[in-house]
């Protein structure tokens, strides 16, 4: 096996099984042009930076396989895709002969979505890291997926897969997709590795902290790292290992002194996460004090509330409205060729984020209602037959996904996961981090996740694994208190989403038809401050911020919309 | 009455004015002492822009002192000589910007917002407390006490897990101030 690596950052594209390559070369044009890794009759894949090719050359069929990664892969990857699912979280496409197969990553947090609208086609089944360009050179007309739009609004992405259009879906964790001539596509969801992982007795936080170390002192022996540094623990955490002086080893395992990467002292990088108080910019500063490095805060722009709302849609293709307030970071990092190091997943698996409440309703119900906690009063803000009809197609979808996990032991953990990291933050890091900079989430290493599953779900609990964790590498901010632990229950700082400026743009984005009909009609007769008090709240800003997002991508997409209107939103058939 | 002041002057951030110096925080704690005995009951703490001699750094007592004003409710105010002061890590953790120069209040309105700015006859810190008398900002807030603090004497409930009927939250919403009873009760930045 050999591999070789490309060097820019903007994504992949590809088809799966018999067909022409003009689709493909047309997708490779709207990211930006990445370059041709396959061009073989029964599938082909475009991709930049984090692509290896590699080859078997053994037996009579030549298995030609690309794995990509939004982080540069080693140059030697693993023997198989499913080797380089669970060692890199990279995504596959495997060609031998006639037939051809995809393989998504174990963690599922890279978004790699498949046009199933071509499922009965000559043309095989196309596949991209971003949904416009499968929009824009597919049929004349996309149907929307309203179930989706729900999911949005009422839990903050699409739920089970879905996407804003019809037919095209996202790749599940650990799912694969084969094609071979004759038949229709194979897709495979289930056996995802992780729902089997158990707790073992004895298990403890010294495998966790171990794992991590390993990830992150991987990564940076074959890239340079930076960090976004929060207040939370887990950029903490990744921000230490990435500040790490590593050893160098000698072949036979003694130490010989510094590795030159030693001298690559990373900058931590921060804004606000504008939610009224300073203390997340405050206590990132005394961890990169502490560890002696560069901290760069970068404030929002006031006046940028509107081009950033847009930036973030657009980057995360209109799937969610979480983390709009990253994007100055993104701005800051757009070009950097260090990898960024983002904690995705680290509240789940680490920390325990989520549990159940334990106040005796069926699981499922607490954990709906956690999911869907922006419903309640909602009528405030939406039309009242929108709340009841997005909470009814918002109930059905979470079932399918959730139902299964009822009896789980890391049942709440994974529900959290699948619905609302998967769906919604994990495009945060993978869909507008990824447009500025390679991106890894070493919380989402198979090795940590396993480390962490391992040690029993109430030991998680109120995230008291953190320090424990971090005391491994610094017994100082093992100790240190987080933005969390120290900001004043008052918050006094004025948040830029509840703005006058940022009231402006979500006031006219949906007072605007045909949105404005989805609205409590009392909000869209209400005057500025109204609007701002309203945002100022994190339910229905949430709702407003879901509207919006809706209102942009209608307006994105009104060419290939055909006039589709809102009223599945409202219960009209 | 004069409004409560305190400015942070770099004879205390840099230590200079104690035996031994240094500035640097000893450990790292939830509370400084020294901050706290620095700005005493001040309603306001003025910090002067780099161009005055301000910190350029968030470190030692710098930041220090701000974990302070953010946890006590204190009114923070940069002091922008000139359009670079906004830039400083100081200006962006603190909640107001007064500037003696047009241009650099434009520069401001257009980053911070302009309710956020004050254009002011003098930012001389030799004339605090008549700028603090003109200053159209709130002063320290009463932040109510027993705030959680997870491994420091004691674990609460996580606030971002706790469901209230949100018309409890904004029943009267319409035609109040947006930073009054329940304003940015809820966490944005929930945990993934």
């Amino acid at each position: 096996m050999h591999g070789e690596r490309s060097r820019r950052t903007l994504g992949m594209c590809g088809r799966l099984g018999l067909g022409e390559h003009t689709r493909v070369d047309a997708m490779s044009d709207l990211l930006g042009g990445v370059r041709s890794l396959v061009t073989a009759p029964s599938g082909a894949m475009r991709a930049d930076a984090g692509a290896v090719r590699w080859r078997e050359p053994s037996g009579p069929d030549q298995r030609l396989g690309v794995s990509w990664s939004p982080c540069p892969l080693p140059d030697t990857p693993p023997a198989s895709a499913s080797e380089a699912a669970r060692a890199h979280d990279a995504f596959s496409l495997v060609v031998e002969g006639d037939t051809a197969r995809l393989q998504a990553g174990i963690s599922g947090a890279v978004p790699v979505y498949v046009d199933m609208n071509d499922v009965d086609g000559a043309d095989g089944l196309h596949f991209c890291t971003r949904i416009e360009p499968l929009v824009r050179t597919g049929a004349p007309i996309a149907q929307p997926d309203w179930n989706a739009w729900a999911h949005i609004l009422a839990a903050g992405g699409p739920l089970g897969g879905r996407t804003t259009f019809a037919g095209i879906r996202r790749l599940q964790p650990w799912s694969r997709v084969s094609v071979q001539p004759g038949a229709p596509p194979t897709v495979t969801d289930g056996q995802w590795p992780w729902l089997d992982i158990t707790a073992q007795p004895g298990a403890g936080v010294d495998a966790v902290s171990a794992a991590l170390a390993a990830v992150v002192t991987e990564l940076k022996s074959r890239t340079d790292v930076t960090t976004l540094l929060s207040g939370g623990w887990d950029s903490r955490i990744l921000t230490v290992l990435a500040a790490r002086s590593e050893p160098r080893r000698s072949a036979a395992g003694f130490v010989i002194g510094a590795s030159p990467r030693a001298a690559e002292v990373p900058t931590a990088w921060t804004t606000s996460s504008d939610t009224g108080t300073v203390m997340e910019e405050l206590v990132a500063a005394q961890v990169a004090e502490e560890l002696g490095i560069q901290h760069e805060i970068v404030p929002p722009v006031r006046d940028q509330f509107g081009a950033d709302l847009k930036q973030f849609a657009r980057s995360v293709d209109h799937q969610t409205s979480f983390h709009i307030w990253l994007v100055p970071l993104a701005r800051a990092l757009m070009g950097t060729s260090r990898t960024v190091l983002d904690g995705l997943g680290g509240g789940l698996f680490v920390g325990g984020a989520f549990p159940d409440a334990g106040d005796g309703r069926p699981l499922l119900d607490q954990r709906f209602d956690r999911l869907t906690r922006y419903l309640l009063g909602a009528e405030e803000i939406l039309h009242p037959r929108v709340v009841a009809e997005i909470r009814d197609r918002t109930r059905a979808g979470f079932e399918d996904v959730a139902g299964p996990l009822v009896d789980h032991p890391f049942g709440s953990t994974f529900t959290a996961y699948l619905t609302r990291t998967l769906p919604g933050i994990s495009l945060a890091p993978y869909g507008l981090m990824a447009t500025a900079a390679p991106v890894a989430t070493p919380f989402l290493d198979d090795d940590v996740v396993r480390a962490a599953l391992a040690i029993p779900a109430a030991e998680h609990a109120d995230g008291r694994l953190y320090p424990q964790v971090l005391r491994a590498f610094s017994e100082t901010l093992a100790d240190l208190p987080t933005a969390f632990d120290l900001t004043p229950r008052r918050r006094v700082h004025q948040r830029r989403v509840a703005s006058p400026e940022a009231a402006q743009v979500f006031r006219d984005l949906l007072t605007r038809d045909p949105v404005r009909e989805l609205l409590a009609p009392e909000l869209a007769a209400a005057g500025l401050a109204t609007w701002q008090a309203y945002l100022d709240l994190t339910r229905p800003q949430h709702l407003i911020r879901g509207l919006a997002t809706l209102a942009l991508w209608l307006e994105q997409y009104d060419d290939v919309l055909g006039g589709a209107g809102i009223e599945p939103l409202l219960g009209k058939a | 009455m004069a409004r409560r002041h305190v400015v942070l002057d770099q004879a205390w951030w840099s230590g200079v004015d104690e035996p031994g110096g240094g500035g640097r925080s000893v450990g790292r704690r939830a509370s400084s002492p020294a901050a706290d005995v620095f700005v005493g009951r001040a309603a306001y703490m003025l910090v002067p822009g780099r161009s005055m001699g301000g910190p350029a750094r968030l470190s030692g007592r710098v930041v220090d002192v701000f974990v302070h004003c953010e946890r006590q409710g204190v009114t923070t105010v940069v002091l922008a000589g000139e359009a670079a002061d906004l830039d400083t890590p100081a200006a962006a953790v603190s909640r107001y910007v007064a500037t003696d120069q047009q241009a650099v209040a434009a520069a401001a309105a257009v980053r911070f917002g302009a309710e956020r700015v004050h254009l002011a006859a003098t930012i001389d810190v030799a004339q605090a407390r008549a700028l603090v008398a003109e200053l159209p900002f709130p002063g320290r807030v009463v932040v109510p006490a027993g705030r959680r603090l997870r491994g420091f004497g004691g674990r609460t409930a996580r606030r971002v897990d706790r469901i209230v009927p949100i018309r409890a939250l904004y029943g009267k919403i319409r035609g109040r101030d947006a930073r009054s009873r329940g304003a940015g009760r809820e966490a944005s930045g929930l945990p993934s």
